[in-house]
């Protein structure tokens, strides 16, 4: 392996990032290497034991190879190499969280007391004390978060927000850049090269838990006033003051995305960013018809989330669906067979306004932000193909558009 | 202040037996802890280098005199015994001819008195 292909990615400190202890951080640098073992080095050959091995003894007990997803599970779920695949990626994701969490365990009232003594920008802070969680949210804790994203363990709390931003960077093993944002800076800069005239004054990011995909479109059009929603108290208040912390201002209030409290024709860019996967079947539905309420005549709804499995073959359908079954995504595997251009169509959206596109990663862009996210290492990321499995897809992030 | 650490979900039994389940678990646990060591010890090396004491020649260098190859022997001698302790018992049973009858007989024997 070239010292170009060793990911050595390290997320950039901001006021209220968790600080970890030399062997936290050990911890924590174990299960990024760990994952990208995982998926580098272990995933390629859970192909090779269903070709040469589960594939063929299914065709012979069936008469034919397997020809949806279901049924290449059915062929895999004893194949012993799938079981080791399977068992050491959920294995990774819980000893990620527990690295994460033993951390901010360690320092939580700092950073409680913390959030107040950070200089702000004049963003501000709404939670709804008589907010009710919905079911999709605490049904489960998904992706093996513990506590979810709604937990809350003490007064004043952060910590859920706290896990989140140091996990998910880990998750990502840094591809989503030093700030955890290349999503919304993915997004930002699509809008700003297709849609050059287009210049909203008012964004909504919804289900933004620390607003780490959400500050970017603070950064990109500095008149708008920008909004942040999520369902978490604890990630909110994270939210608030990382952005305060970061000094870019945005607004961030405690909602549900299916049953906002905006009046209608208040927003010109309604966006999202991995929400709808972790809605449910009657949630995205409302998601999509709050989306159009909420949008002014002429504004632009964008949801980026996961490609939909479409004409994917039945293997890599069955890889990207392992997640619903081993890590707690109750809807990931549902969401990607549903026709989301009807769901906008169903919302109010006219059906020549509604796109998929690809969003090209903002990655390349990190290589001067920071000395760990080299060019040749930008690169490498931002032009490799579409592997399942892998995080994120190779190159972009899929879209939806829905103009009003 | 404590932190949630147990997810709400029930975790799926991947293997069929679900002793391996938890044993694959505990073994990537120290998988990960053994890593961890390797940085201290690689921290310790570099900052000890910062002050101009260039451990790994010095360590390199080192030679073990009878005291130190005692007390390592006596502790590796140790550690193995804990580690494996396991086998330790199961041998023990077979010199007393313990048997999992045997040992229902004694919860049957001491019911009664």
């Amino acid at each position: 392996m070239s010292a170009a292909e060793l990911n050595t990615f390290q997320q950039i400190s901001h006021p209220i990032l968790p600080v970890a202890t030399a062997d936290e951080l050990s911890r924590q640098e174990f299960v990024k290497s760990f994952k990208s073992y995982i998926q580098s080095d272990i995933l390629p050959g859970v192909k090779l034991s269903y070709d040469v091995r589960s594939a063929p003894a299914y065709s012979k007990a069936n008469g034919e190879l397997p020809k949806d997803r279901w049924a290449v599970r059915k062929a895999m779920k004893h194949d012993p190499y799938f079981q080791g695949y399977v068992s050491l990626n959920r294995i990774s994701q819980e000893l990620m969280w527990r690295s994460v969490i033993e951390s901010v365990e360690r320092q939580l009232p700092e950073l409680i007391e913390k959030v107040d003594t950070i200089e702000g920008v004049g963003g501000t802070l709404d939670l709804d004390p008589d907010f009710k969680v919905p079911h999709y949210v605490t049904a489960l804790d998904i992706h093996c978060m513990p506590g979810g994203y709604a937990g809350v363990v003490t007064e004043n709390d952060v910590a859920a927000g706290a896990v989140y931003d140091r996990g998910v960077y880990l998750y990502a093993m840094g591809y989503m850049g030093p700030f955890n944002d290349d999503m919304g800076r993915s997004v930002c800069n699509y809008v700003t090269r297709n849609f050059p005239d287009f210049k909203p004054k008012s964004i909504v990011d919804l289900g933004c838990t620390v607003g780490h995909s959400t500050l970017p479109f603070a950064e990109a059009f500095p008149d708008a006033e920008v909004h942040g929603v999520d369902v978490g108290e604890a990630t909110l208040r994270y939210a608030h003051a990382r952005a305060e912390g970061m000094g870019l201002k945005a607004h961030f209030t405690q909602q549900d995305a299916a049953a906002l409290k905006y009046e209608d024709n208040s927003f010109d860019l309604v966006v999202s960013h991995i929400l709808l996967h972790e809605t449910s079947g009657k949630a995205i539905r409302d998601v999509f018809k709050e989306c159009y309420r909420i949008l002014k005549p002429g504004g632009m709804m964008i949801h980026a989330d996961l490609p939909p499995f479409g004409d994917m073959d039945a293997y890599q359908q069955f890889i990207l669906d392992n997640e619903t079954y081993y890590n707690n995504e109750p809807f990931w595997g549902a969401m990607r067979d549903l026709d989301q251009v009807q769901l906008s169509v169903d919302a109010g959206f006219e059906r020549e306004a509604v796109v998929f596109d690809t969003a090209p990663m903002a990655i390349m862009e990190f290589a001067m932000a920071d000395e760990t996210y080299s060019e040749d290492k930008a690169k490498e990321l931002s032009e490799r193909e579409f592997e399942a499995g892998e995080y994120a897809p190779g190159g972009g992030w899929e879209v939806l558009i829905g103009r009003k | 202040m404590e932190v949630t650490k147990t997810v709400r979900g029930k975790r799926p039994k991947i293997y069929d037996h679900q002793g391996l389940d938890h044993l694959m678990a505990m073994t990537t646990a120290l998988v990960q802890e053994v890593a961890v060591l390797r940085d201290r010890v690689d921290l310790i090396e570099r900052v000890a280098e910062s002050k101009n004491i260039i451990l790994q020649d010095e360590i390199e260098a080192y030679s073990l005199n009878q005291d130190a190859l005692e007390a390592r022997e006596l502790w590796r001698t140790k550690y193995l015994g804990r580690v494996f302790a396991i086998f330790e018992q199961e041998a023990a049973e077979l010199a007393a001819k313990d048997t999992s009858q045997k040992y229902q007989n004694t919860l049957d024997e001491i019911a009664k008195g």
